[in-house]
């Protein structure tokens, strides 16, 4: 029953509208480092750094998760098929669980083979490590980011907008802002770790605003939002009523 | 999978039971303090739109959770026992059908949450039971209203629940489909399995149901035998409107029948008579108009909407 629920939700996710802007979304690293092959241009350290945190960590994979998580729950609440659903013989987590991995396989697949290809095609040093490092980040913050944005669909039809404020005003403006804000933000607890696995691939600065938490941090906060966050998303659909 | 169970109740226990049952949104009540029980066969849950219906049936089917009061279906609180969904097919009110699906997908989807690896002849067999399998395979995108009815009762047949919960299954069907749907609800009852339906059209649930229960404003108003309740319906008063060619002739000697109560005369010149028996007013008025030498140009009762019938229920 979960296969069937997980095989539903990858036909829903991959809807031919949000499965082209997820490419695009997915395709913008991969084609920068390409182009930037092709045009020779020499990559400073910084710039491949901000490439990884800025561009990917900080912008793509949120959206590409927030695209793809927040109406996992949200549509069909909306929709009213979520009764399809909720009427069959099986447990609320067998209903949430399969639903949000089968959003996260949709998020990881496309964003890690992006960001492993983009690593290999612009890197310069230990390029296979830090290939692998940039996908194994992909997944840390995929699967937070899912489960966020998947919980969020649960409690509002109106997830896509809270994710968008989330994303470029609390992700992307507000924790760099706003010195210690990092420590609640998922974007820095994945470059935390990242940096702890790879340190030529993400080398943020270790004071200011921008300052990742430590990873000693960073590592059991990012699995409380998984774990709080899943449990919040059963805990609604067995507390919700139903339209 | 199972027919010897289907009617079977443990210590006899009703399907549906509800105890004190209420549920309000806000500051809105939609069902007030309801006590029932549901025994087996076709039930009919009747009721005007907006008396609560469909809140009830979300109830008794676990999609909302009561404020006060307990549910039990087959025995069981449904929001925490989903096993019983296994022995039950629900068809909601609204459309709800996965666009994208086509109609056998759709099927095949309901049998597969209910952990049946059925041969695909099965779920074609529950098709063609609902006349769906010309557009099996068209997507639900393409469907109508009535077409989508009858691929959710498909849906809901699979697995051959022992209890059917529909909530007004009859919208957006034509007549034909109507006597189809009709026809199936017939058959299921037949092989000793339950059926409960919810309608705001009298006849339309009076064609099918053994039972009925009516629910005005929240409240339940009458639940039990339908010929009971239809018997309670005959001996309510109606206002009826006469039109004539002499209001004053004819009032004044209306007033004297015993089937009328009472004789207003209207400013427009017609007559208001409130009578317990329209059928014996039917026989004897023409007889009195014609030895009075009056022409009558209309009759007509003013206050038979399904409203009025639930009113005079719920204040009976």
């Amino acid at each position: 029953m979960s296969d069937t629920i997980f095989v539903l939700t990858l036909r829903q996710s991959l809807s031919i509208k949000r499965a082209a802007i997820l490419l695009i979304l997915a395709a913008i690293p991969l084609v920068i480092a390409i182009v930037s092959e092709i045009l020779n241009t020499d990559w400073g350290r910084n710039e491949m750094q901000g490439f990884i945190q800025a561009l990917i960590i900080n912008t793509a994979l949120p959206l590409v998760a927030l695209i793809v998580a927040a109406p996992v729950f949200a549509d069909e609440i909306e929709d009213r098929t979520l009764t399809n659903l909720m009427l069959a013989p099986i447990a609320r987590w067998q209903i949430g669980i399969p639903k949000t991995l089968a959003a996260l396989s949709v998020v990881v697949i496309p964003m890690a083979v992006s960001t492993f290809a983009s690593v290999i095609i612009i890197w310069q040093e230990d390029i296979y490590t830090s290939a692998i490092v940039g996908a194994f980040g992909i997944l840390i913050g995929a699967i937070a980011f899912t489960s966020l944005f998947a919980f969020v669909g649960t409690l509002t039809t109106r997830a896509v907008v809270f994710g968008i404020v989330y994303v470029f005003g609390f992700e992307a403006l507000i924790s760099s802002a706003i010195p210690g804000l990092k420590y609640i933000s998922i974007s820095g607890m994945t470059i935390a770790i990242m940096q702890e696995l790879g340190p030529t691939l993400v080398d943020a600065p270790k004071s200011g605003s921008n300052a990742p938490p430590p990873v000693e941090f960073a590592i059991p906060a990012i699995v409380a939002i998984i774990i709080i966050t899943n449990l919040g998303t059963i805990w609604r659909l067995k507390r919700m009523d139903v339209h | 999978m199972q027919t010897d169970t289907a009617t079977y109740q443990p210590n006899g226990d009703p399907i549906v039971s509800l105890d004190s049952v209420s549920k309000w949104f806000g500051n809105v009540v939609a069902v007030s303090d309801v006590t029932l029980n549901i025994g087996p066969g076709i039930t009919g849950l009747l009721g005007p739109n907006g008396a609560g219906k469909t809140t009830l049936l979300r109830m008794i089917c676990g999609l909302h959770s009561p404020s006060e009061g307990e549910v039990r279906l087959l025995g069981t609180n449904p929001r925490s026992d989903h096993n019983v969904y296994k022995r039950i097919g629900i068809m909601t009110e609204n459309e709800s059908a996965y666009e994208f699906m086509t109609g056998l997908e759709f099927v095949r989807l309901s049998a597969r949450l209910k952990d049946l690896r059925r041969e695909e002849s099965h779920l074609r067999a529950a098709i063609e039971r609902v006349d769906m399998s010309f557009a099996l395979d068209r997507k639900i995108s393409t469907y109508s209203r009535g077409m989508r009815q009858r691929i959710r009762l498909a849906a809901a047949l699979v697995g051959d629940p022992d209890l059917l919960i529909l909530d007004e299954p009859l919208n957006g069907a034509d007549p034909t489909q109507r006597l189809r749907f009709q026809k199936v609800l017939r058959e299921t009852a037949d092989e000793g399995r339950s059926v409960i339906i919810s309608s705001h059209i009298l006849e339309e649930v009076e064609e099918v149901s053994d039972s009925v229960v009516l629910v005005v404003n929240g409240k339940l108003a009458a639940q039990g035998d339908f010929h009971a309740i239809r018997a309670a319906l005959d001996d309510r008063p109606y206002h009826v409107k006469i039109e004539c060619s002499d209001s004053k002739l004819l009032g004044g000697e209306l007033a004297k029948l015993p089937a009328v109560q009472s004789v207003q005369f209207d400013p427009d010149g017609s007559i208001v008579v409130l009578t317990t028996n329209v059928a014996t007013l039917q026989l004897d008025l023409p007889a009195l108009a014609q030895m009075l030498n009056v022409r009558l140009t209309m009759f007509r009762p003013i206050d038979d909407s399904l409203e009025s019938v639930f009113s005079y229920l719920v204040e009976g």
